[in-house]
């Protein structure tokens, strides 16, 4: 995919935040969580990047993530991160684990905050 | 609120190793300044600072000022139009009691496309649906990246966390690009 433009990721940042001006909360803890995303709209199975994309930006008015004491579920089967790997990168591909049920089932999740994972060569 | 910083756990992840991003490697924190920060935090003279949150991060959380609120039938620079769906949008939305993170949509997107090797004008739309060709490579590849910033009111003013960092960062070449 082609990065988005700076004016471009400003412009839809702003457009979307000042319309919402009237919407953003003003409690502690609570803002607009602003959710910008860009995704690969070429249809076709060829493993290259897509020749079209699309750039959108979302909001919603939220309350913090989470909030009082944390559980955390430390994840030792699967990898999300590897030494020169793309774990750091904000993508769909690399929220997985924390997503998929059959990775991470709601099961060993529930009650816990969110699941942490770490790296493939010594966990 | 910590940054980069440079942990055993980090060390051991060697930053001068080529996979990593030059920024990480150029601004990362101490451990130590981290736990001062909290020491100062949990002591008896920091008894009176409730409710805060410090960033301990070398300037890497840089809030940028939302400068074109939308407020008549046009966008502060005119380029951004909105239809009168978007403004009625607006208008009729009322912020709920209890929101929950992420579980109620604001009434508008921005939406912007890349076609025929160009990005066309982005605009304004009302909240809702989008068409997807079924063989989108976001739907088989998982060929999507996402970021996501908070906004805040500080007194009239908007303001947008880390939206140096990410606005830097989102105008990179996503990773699977070189494919």
């Amino acid at each position: 995919m082609r990065p988005v433009p700076q004016d471009l990721f400003l412009e839809g940042i702003h457009a979307v935040v000042g319309a919402c001006t009237p919407f953003v909360p003003d409690k502690s803890g609570q803002s607009l969580y602003v959710r910008p995303f860009l995704f690969g709209t070429e249809p076709g199975y060829a493993v290259r990047a897509s020749g079209s994309a699309r750039f959108m930006v979302i909001a919603n008015p939220s309350e913090a993530y989470s909030a009082g004491a944390m559980k955390v579920l430390i994840e030792r089967e699967q990898v999300r991160a590897a030494a020169g790997g793309l774990g750091t990168v904000k993508a769909g591909r690399t929220m997985r684990l924390r997503c998929s049920h059959r990775l991470v089932p709601s099961t060993r999740l529930h009650g816990r905050s969110m699941a942490r994972s770490y790296d493939a060569a010594e966990h | 609120m910590p940054g980069y910083t440079l942990t055993e756990r980090l060390q051991e992840l060697q930053l001068d190793a080529p996979g990593w991003p030059l920024r990480f490697r150029r601004q990362v924190g101490t451990p130590a300044g981290l736990g001062a920060v909290a020491a100062f935090l949990a002591s008896d003279p920091a008894g009176y600072v409730t409710g805060q949150a410090i960033a301990c991060d070398g300037g890497l959380l840089q809030s940028i000022e939302v400068i074109c609120p939308i407020t008549g039938s046009s966008s502060a620079d005119g380029r951004l139009r909105g239809s009168d769906e978007v403004w009625k949008c607006l208008a009729d939305f009322r912020l709920p009691d209890s929101l929950g993170f992420g579980l109620v949509a604001a009434p508008v997107m921005y939406s912007a496309t890349f076609e025929g090797g160009q990005w066309k004008q982005g605009e304004l739309l009302p909240y809702g649906p989008i068409e997807l060709m079924p063989g989108a490579r976001a739907l088989h590849f998982a060929e999507q990246v996402f970021e996501g910033m908070k906004a805040y009111r500080v007194g009239a003013r908007l303001r947008i966390c880390s939206g140096h960092e990410i606005t830097t960062r989102a105008s990179r070449d996503p990773p699977n690009d070189s494919q």
